[in-house]
């Protein structure tokens, strides 16, 4: 039936890109909300609301296609590509393909850091994309957004599952 | 027709308290009610928008997350509110995201209402869920109204009790209060039945209170001193009315057998004396009986015409001087035959002589006549009869008699007519009873006064009769010619009329026979005439010294004889002296024939020599 209801979503959302995946279309949805409950510290409070991407961009237009005309807080939303690690990025996504470790290095850095691998959280990441049956879950890290100075509202925390820590 | 109307008081005041009670407590009810519905319904508008709200607020991250699981964990924080009884979470393309229900088998709407509103049984609120201001989907919870319909049931079962008791306490007080009211009432209803069923008129209603209905009973029983009042002097008018009615029968009984009386002896000693020759000291004695007693049915008449004549006012007063000492000496000596006939010692003492004053001395000749044969007619055999003329300040006249006095009883109505102190057929003293009143009633016309005394039966009876010693004249001295009434002078012998020519008209032969017989005994030449036009006639042809006419007689009557005969000259008798004689024998009658032109006027029955005395008196023959 969830399954049902994402294809029914996808059946009635703009589909430009029919090639990326319903997941990615979907991920790239939850990528932009997440900007919306979590503040950043006084420094990244001004200028557009940049979503980075590590590597390269595995959603396709459906990400440009989500973005585009929205904002967040009175604040334009951009997405970009790095290939490095980089302090201007309010949001990282790290892509399953990519390694997250040199991303991950700084802890301090003031960037949600969200990711689609396993061992995500384990190695410092804050957010992490995961799969219970045919539904995208995730999991947060509260601690370490609060240590690089983010605050994830609490109703966003109500919906994350339990990072295994183990 | 009226049906409130006629309700008994207690009645309509139950009827009205128990209306007014139940409506005001209906009213306040159904305001309060309706006040409460509103206000109710006011605040689960209120309440369920602030609960959609938090459910809402909590919602726009599972609906953007699409976590139906938490989605629901958000809706069913409504498990603690037991009057919200379904949730439904919509997409904000409308798709069903997360349903709660209290019951099982509810379900959502296929789409969200556009707005909030109020059903019969449920109230149903939407709420947008937005995050930063962008739409994310609806919520709809529809709230159970049952709670309210129970609140409402139970307010209208405590208006029901409230109209109960509100009814039954205003039931007790209009009973109470209508007890008050109509119970002084129905007493009063009570009185005036048991006053109108017994005629009891002494009875009287209780006054209770001192409020209008006291005034009420009050007035009543004012109404019912009047009416006893009446009542008692109807009573006491109709035991007057009867009483009048069985003295007038009494004296009818009396009067006829007063007037039989004489005529027995009238009309018995006639037959004999035509039946059969008698010796001539019989027949003297025969004519004196037969005499004597048409004397007395004459008085009878005369008295009963006094009596007329004092009832209708018409009874006039010859007023002249008078010598009182000598009226009573006249009246003393026609009883002292009667008085000697029973061995009555009759005195009489007029220390002063002559007691001179003014009246009328036939009048007071009665008054003393009545009084004194009173006495003599009750006193029995052998007693006396002391009659005393003394003057004080005016004259009075005392009649003391040894009879056997009057009963107390009957003293205040001894001088009222027609009363008698033994109205029986067994009495034993005859008489109309009016002698006594018209002597008061002649008495009073002369300014007097007269009072009766008695100790009692067997006592004697003292009368007193008080005379003003002077009474106004209220007539010239100086009279027409009369016949003398004085019942003394039948004796004295007669007038002669040689020679005198007289025309006698009667239409009665009898008394044409008897009044020639009478006249032509006394040396007259009496011719005959039986009708007016007969005697003008025999008047034309030879006119006569003296006409003596009848009055009443069929066609032409007296009165228009003697006008015809007075305005002819005198050469054909135009003034040839008249006298009337008649049995209209009234003041007024006598007074009518002399204005029509007669000289004189004798009654009927009339007494030959006083005929005589008057004819030769016009004849020219008087001896004065």
């Amino acid at each position: 039936m969830r399954l049902g209801l994402l294809l029914l979503l996808a059946a009635l959302a703009p589909l430009p890109a029919q090639e990326v995946p319903l997941e990615y279309r979907v991920k790239a949805a939850f990528l932009y909300n997440f900007a919306r409950f979590v503040e950043w510290p006084a420094a990244m409070a001004s200028g557009p609301l940049t979503l980075c991407l590590a590597s390269h961009n595995p959603f396709g237009d459906a990400l440009d296609d989500t973005l585009s005309g929205e904002r967040i807080g009175g604040r334009e939303v951009v997405a970009r590509v790095i290939t490095g690690p980089t302090s201007a990025c309010h949001l990282l996504f790290v892509p399953q393909d990519v390694s997250a470790a040199p991303y991950l290095r700084d802890r301090q850095a003031p960037t949600l850091t969200v990711g689609e691998s396993d061992g995500f959280i384990a190695s410092g990441g804050m957010v992490n994309f995961v799969r219970e049956g045919t539904n995208v879950r995730f999991e947060i890290d509260a601690t370490a957004a609060e240590r690089a100075g983010l605050r994830i509202s609490s109703r966003l925390l109500r919906l994350a599952r339990r990072p295994n820590r183990s | 027709m009226r049906p409130f109307q006629d309700l008994p008081i207690r009645r309509k005041l139950l009827l009205m308290t128990l209306v007014v009670s139940t409506t005001a407590v209906l009213m306040a009810e159904v305001g309060f009610v309706g006040y409460d519905v509103v206000r109710t319904r006011a605040e689960i508008v209120r309440d369920m928008a602030a609960q959609a709200r938090i459910i809402a607020e909590n919602s726009a991250a599972p609906l953007t997350f699409r976590d139906e699981g938490a989605a629901g964990e958000t809706l069913a924080v409504l498990e603690l509110r037991p009057q919200v009884s379904m949730a439904c979470l919509f997409t904000v393309e409308n798709h069903l995201m997360a349903t709660y229900h209290r019951q099982a088998g509810m379900q959502c709407p296929a789409a969200p209402p556009s707005a909030s509103r109020f059903g019969w049984d449920v109230f149903e609120a939407v709420v947008p869920v937005t995050l930063d201001g962008q739409r994310r989907g609806s919520l709809y919870i529809q709230r159970d109204l049952g709670d309210l319909y129970e609140r409402l049931q139970v307010a209208l079962l405590s208006a029901v009790a409230l109209m109960i008791i509100a009814g039954a306490a205003s039931l007790l007080m209009a009973a109470r209060i209508g007890r008050l009211v109509s119970s002084p009432l129905l007493k009063l209803a009570d009185t005036a039945r048991a006053i109108s069923s017994t005629r009891d008129y002494s009875l009287r209603a209780t006054v209770g209170s001192a409020d209008e209905i006291g005034e009420v009973v009050t007035s009543f029983n004012h109404m019912l001193d009047r009416i006893a009042e009446r009542e008692r002097e109807r009573i006491a008018a109709l035991e007057r009315e009867r009483d009048a009615n069985r003295v007038k029968d009494e004296f009818l009984a009396t009067l006829s057998h007063e007037l039989r009386t004489p005529l027995n002896a009238v009309l018995g000693w006639a037959r004999l004396l035509r039946a059969r020759p008698v010796q001539p000291e019989l027949r003297a004695r025969a004519l004196d009986t037969i005499e004597r007693n048409a004397l007395a049915q004459a008085r009878l008449i005369e008295d009963l015409l006094d009596v007329s004549r004092i009832v209708t006012g018409k009874l006039r007063l010859h007023v002249r001087p008078v010598d009182l000492a000598a009226v009573v000496d006249a009246a003393v000596d026609v009883v002292r035959p009667a008085a000697a006939a029973k061995q009555l010692r009759l005195d009489v003492e007029i220390p002063h002589r002559p007691a001179m004053t003014s009246g009328d001395s036939d009048r007071l000749q009665q008054i003393i006549w009545n009084i004194v044969s009173n006495a003599v007619r009750f006193t029995p055999a052998g007693g006396t009869v002391h009659v005393r003329l003394e003057r004080r300040d005016g004259y009075v006249l005392t009649v003391r008699d040894s009879g056997p006095g009057i009963d107390a009883t009957f003293l205040p109505h001894l001088f009222e007519p027609f009363r008698q102190a033994d109205p029986s057929p067994t009495r034993e003293h005859g008489g109309l009873g009016l002698g006594l009143a018209i002597a008061k009633q002649l008495t009073e016309l002369h300014g007097g006064t007269i009072s009766v005394h008695s100790a009692g039966p067997g006592t004697g009876s003292t009368f007193q009769v008080v005379l003003p010693s002077n009474i106004p004249v209220t007539e010239p001295a100086a009279r027409p010619v009369e016949a003398q009434d004085d019942t003394n002078s039948v004796h004295a012998p007669a007038a002669r009329l040689d020679g005198l020519r007289l025309l006698v008209v009667d239409d009665e032969l009898d008394a044409r026979l008897l009044l020639e017989t009478a006249l032509t005994d006394l040396g007259a030449d009496v011719q005959m005439a039986s009708t007016a036009a007969e005697a003008l006639a025999a008047i034309e042809r030879c006119t006569p010294d003296v006409v003596v006419s009848d009055i009443g007689m069929p066609g032409e009557d007296g009165y228009s004889l003697i006008r015809k005969l007075r305005q002819r000259p005198s050469a054909t008798g135009g003034a040839v002296p008249a006298i009337a004689l008649s049995a209209y024998a009234s003041d007024r009658d006598r007074s009518a024939a002399i204005d029509a032109g007669y000289q004189a006027h004798v009654p009927k029955p009339f007494d030959a020599a006083e005929l005589a005395a008057v004819v030769a008196q016009l004849g020219g023959r008087s001896k004065s």
